[in-house]
């Protein structure tokens, strides 16, 4: 016959075993945790992205800035990739910064960069970040699960770079032996404006065209000059349009003529406080030799357009 | 003589402690207590959007321009609180999918009169029947003079109001 004893002992053994083994998986969950915060994740994305202006950093000449859209040849300085025009305008985006940001060939090429410069995290979380503007929707990653995931939405501002158009045919009527039409910019005063008003030409696309210039010479090139001097090398003819194609130099300019500087094209040509001119040189020595003046008046930024940013993680 | 009876006393005592504590780690375990803390991830979304919402309109798409909302509180006619709750309503439920969402929201403005603070109903986009889960974000606003319309003990003059927006998902 058993004894009372030992059957009080087993059953407070055996009760005491139960809830020590449902008490494991209680201890194995503490390990796992990276699925609940996925809001929390998205949540400091978006933050990244609307608020924060980004940062480029060179290792060996220990300089940097925000400005990290002109780092495109050399992405990997880039530490941060905030869309924000700077840290005092949150919500804010810079067009120059999108446009990078939303590049699908490097984004295909090296996802891991942007886990790196975006999410900050080891852990390889899928991402899906969107944004509508009212030119269209432009969106990264993967497409958005049925199942749980992380999602915020952001309503923004997004700045656009000028458009200056200048009219050569009533500009330039006297005619000289010099063959150049310069376009001045002055880059304190472009730069004296508030951030999300301003022209940045080392953050934003400068975009110039050159009306009907009906023009008997060719167009031989594109220069950029600091004052007085030549800063090589010529402008590459990738930037350059005429008539809505592809320039090949030289060439009979007798229509539009459109040019297109990329972000930071000006980082390491100029400084803050110089005075730049671009120089249009034709092989025609019967042209007037005529500078327009880039400013607010001639290249009015658009006012700034709503739209909306979505971070989906998981 | 020696019987088992003060071991049956004893295993009585340690059944009832048992039962006792199973009823109160069921009772504590089952019983969610739903605390501020816990719903911090849905209102976090509606929180940020509202702020965002009011910051988009609160900036001026020109240098030098005065805001949208700005321009909204300067007139607290129908029409104005129209275009208003028009404009609030599609930077709210702006997304990127084929439909848009449905957030709710009621505005409220707060102005200084004499000593007081008081506080008027601007607009609402719908009837609140008082059982939303709304979350409530604010903005301070300057204004240059007294909106027209506005209620008779509204300053004239420059002067700060604070725009309260309760947010609900409807």
């Amino acid at each position: 016959m058993l004894s009372l004893d030992f059957l009080a002992g087993f059953t407070i053994f055996l009760l005491g075993l139960i809830v020590a083994a449902g008490m494991v998986p209680g201890m194995l969950a503490g390990l796992q945790s990276a699925t609940i915060d996925n809001d929390g994740v998205a949540y400091r994305t978006s933050v990244i992205l609307a608020e924060d202006p980004g940062w480029w950093f060179d290792d060996f000449t220990m300089t940097g800035n925000s400005r990290w859209e002109g780092e495109a040849t050399a992405m990997d300085r880039v530490k941060r990739m905030g869309l924000a025009v700077s840290k005092e305008t949150p919500n804010v985006l810079s067009m120059g910064k999108i446009d990078a940001f939303f590049n699908k060939t490097h984004y295909q090429n090296d996802p891991d960069f942007y886990r790196e410069t975006v999410f900050f995290s080891d852990y390889p979380y899928s991402f899906n970040i969107s944004l509508k503007t009212d030119d269209g929707t432009r969106t990264l990653g993967d497409p958005v699960p049925e199942g749980d995931h992380g999602y915020i939405r952001r309503t923004v501002m997004v700045k656009e770079p000028a458009e200056a158009t200048f009219n050569v045919v009533n500009e330039g009527e006297q005619m000289s032996t010099n063959g150049t039409f310069a376009v001045a910019m002055n880059f304190s005063e472009l730069l004296g404006r508030p951030e999300a008003y301003r022209v940045d030409p080392f953050g934003d696309r400068i975009n110039i065209t050159l009306k009907d210039p009906s023009i008997s010479g060719n167009l031989t090139g594109v220069r950029i000059y600091r004052g007085k001097s030549w800063v090589p090398p010529a402008v590459p003819e990738e930037n350059i349009q005429i008539g809505g194609a592809p320039a090949n130099l030289p060439q009979q300019a007798s229509d539009n003529i459109k040019l297109s500087l990329e972000p930071g094209f000006f980082s390491g040509k100029a400084s803050e406080t110089n005075q730049m001119e671009i120089r249009f040189l034709f092989d025609s020595d019967t042209l007037t030799s005529k500078t327009f003046t880039y400013n607010y008046t001639t290249a009015p930024p658009p006012p700034l357009k709503p739209a909306v940013l979505e971070v989906a993680v998981w | 003589m020696v019987d088992d009876s003060a071991q049956l006393y004893t295993m009585e005592g340690i059944a009832a402690a048992f039962i006792i504590l199973a009823t109160a780690y069921l009772v504590a375990g089952t019983t969610s207590v739903y605390t501020p803390g816990d719903s911090h991830i849905t209102d976090m979304q509606l929180e940020v959007l509202g702020n965002d919402v009011l910051a988009v309109m609160d900036t001026p798409i020109k240098n030098g321009d005065p805001s949208e909302l700005e321009k909204y509180l300067s007139d607290w006619g129908d029409s104005n609180k129209n275009a208003f709750k028009e404009r609030f309503s599609k930077l709210l439920n702006n997304n990127t999918g084929p439909e848009q969402d449905n957030l709710q929201f009621s505005t409220y403005v707060s102005y200084r009169a004499n000593d007081d603070v008081k506080t008027k109903q601007f607009v609402q986009s719908q009837e609140m029947t008082g059982y939303e889960q709304a979350v409530r974000v604010t903005r301070l606003v300057t204004i240059n003079g007294k909106p027209i319309g506005s209620p008779v003990d509204v300053r004239t003059g420059e002067q700060v109001v604070m725009v309260e927006v309760l947010i609900w998902r409807g």
